[in-house]
């Protein structure tokens, strides 16, 4: 990727509880890169693993060329987001839901479109303590339920 | 034009458009990716906070739990008031009955036609004295087809032979929507010809993907943890109307639906009608945040 942009982001914690707020900043060192189209930041949970991603911000900022908020980035940038109490972090066997904080930078250079993408994640449980919540060990009678076509 | 050739033809026109439209959804999906490199789209988050702020659509649960706001899916599973127990769980899918209408239309339908197409198919081959290997050919697939849809009624009837043996099973459990670390009353009767053996009383765990791997979509569905109800005492297990207590362990994951992810919850009823044929049922439920 053309001279892709050195992004930073970094959460003061990453292990939280429901209803706490996610803390943190990033920074662009340099500035955004000549033809930065936009700069977003957002907080979201989404999903991994075989199926098709789901996705959900729970707070979105951007700032854009186009409606001149690019000129007024703060950099670097500190935020707070309010969790919500659900969902929690999990990981399990084909389901898996991940909190992440994710700055994204889109520029254009010679007529092509290029976008950078930092994603931070952290872990929100009810203890607290980093450690998403799990299925527990698999036992030898489970099994695969089947599958059917849709 | 006779039956068996303009058959040919229009099977295989049928088949050229679906092989044509597979051939236009992959490359409309690889211009998509070219378009995609070239030109700036919304980002996904973008739009998502949108909808969180009224202006566009969410996850389209109406019913979730009161906690389960900004955007979370926390499902709430409808219950009906019970005669023991506070609340009566519902069947996690369609009843047997329902299946086995459904199928059997299908199974009709489809090889109605197909026979009809074969029959004339015979008809030709024997007037004629030559054989239509061509015809034949095409009509193969279709057979197949047939063939697996009078299997899925075949087994659809056994399951519904099977429910209606067992007659209905209810599940009425105390408190709902459950949640990590409380404990319930749970309760389990059953009114019909032939009693279950074997019971099997568990709290499930499921995990459902719509795997989007392949060609096609396909839904996956994995039993994660289960956690019995009870201690079946014989090898026949307790009997019926069966009561027992059951305390939820800390440490589970809540209910969790989105589009293509799911974490489900379900009381699993499993055992034996007739002395042999398996049972099994599950009833759907919440767990809540703790």
């Amino acid at each position: 990727m053309a001279d892709e942009p050195e992004l930073r982001l970094e959460l003061i914690r990453t292990a939280l509880r429901p209803g706490d707020t996610v803390a943190g900043a990033f920074v662009i060192p340099g500035g955004p890169p000549p033809g930065t189209r936009s700069v977003e930041f957002s907080a979201l949970w989404r999903t991994s693993g075989q199926a098709g991603e789901d996705l959900w911000a729970i707070d979105y900022r951007a700032w854009r060329s186009d409606d001149g908020s690019l000129a007024g980035l703060p950099n670097p940038y500190s935020f707070t987001v309010p969790l919500p109490k659900v969902p929690w972090s999990y990981d399990g066997r084909l389901v898996k839901i991940h909190w992440v904080a994710r700055l994204r930078v889109r520029w254009v250079r010679d007529g092509r479109a290029y976008e950078a993408l930092r994603d931070c994640e952290f872990v929100l449980t009810p203890e607290g303590d980093g450690i998403p919540r799990r299925p527990p060990t698999p036992r030898r009678e489970d099994h695969r339920d089947g599958e059917f076509g849709a | 034009m006779n039956g068996p050739v303009w058959l040919a033809v229009v099977a295989l026109a049928s088949l050229a458009v679906v092989g044509f439209l597979l051939l236009m959804g992959k490359l409309l999906k690889f211009l998509r990716g070219v378009r995609d490199r070239r030109m700036i789209r919304p980002a996904p988050e973008s739009y998502l906070r949108a909808a969180v702020d009224g202006a566009g659509e969410g996850p389209d649960d109406p019913e979730r739990l009161p906690d389960g706001s900004d955007g979370s899916v926390v499902p709430l599973v409808e219950t009906r008031p019970g005669k023991v127990l506070a609340h009566a769980l519902k069947r996690d899918e369609l009843s047997p009955g329902c299946q086995l209408g459904f199928i059997l239309g299908m199974a009709a339908f489809w090889n109605v036609i197909v026979g009809s197409f074969l029959f004339q198919l015979w008809q030709q081959w024997n007037a004629a004295a030559a054989a239509h290997w061509l015809a034949a050919l095409i009509l193969a697939p279709f057979v197949v087809i047939g063939l697996r849809l009078i299997l899925a009624a075949v087994a659809a009837l056994v399951r519904w032979i099977i429910d209606r043996s067992a007659g209905r099973v209810a599940v009425e459990i105390s408190v709902h929507p459950l949640r990590p670390g409380v404990t319930a009353q749970v309760y389990v009767a059953q009114t019909g010809p032939a009693p279950l053996v074997g019971l099997i009383v568990e709290l499930v765990c499921i995990e459902e993907v719509t795997d989007t791997a392949g060609m096609r979509e396909a839904l996956v569905r994995e039993t994660v943890a289960s956690y019995p109800i009870g201690d079946p005492a014989t090898n026949d297990g307790p009997a019926l109307p069966f009561s027992a207590t059951v305390t939820v362990p800390t440490g589970v994951m809540h209910s969790f639906t989105a589009p293509n992810n799911a974490i489900s919850w379900a009381i699993r009823v499993r055992g034996r009608v007739h002395g042999q044929i398996p049972y099994c049922e599950d009833f759907s439920l919440t767990m809540a945040p703790e």
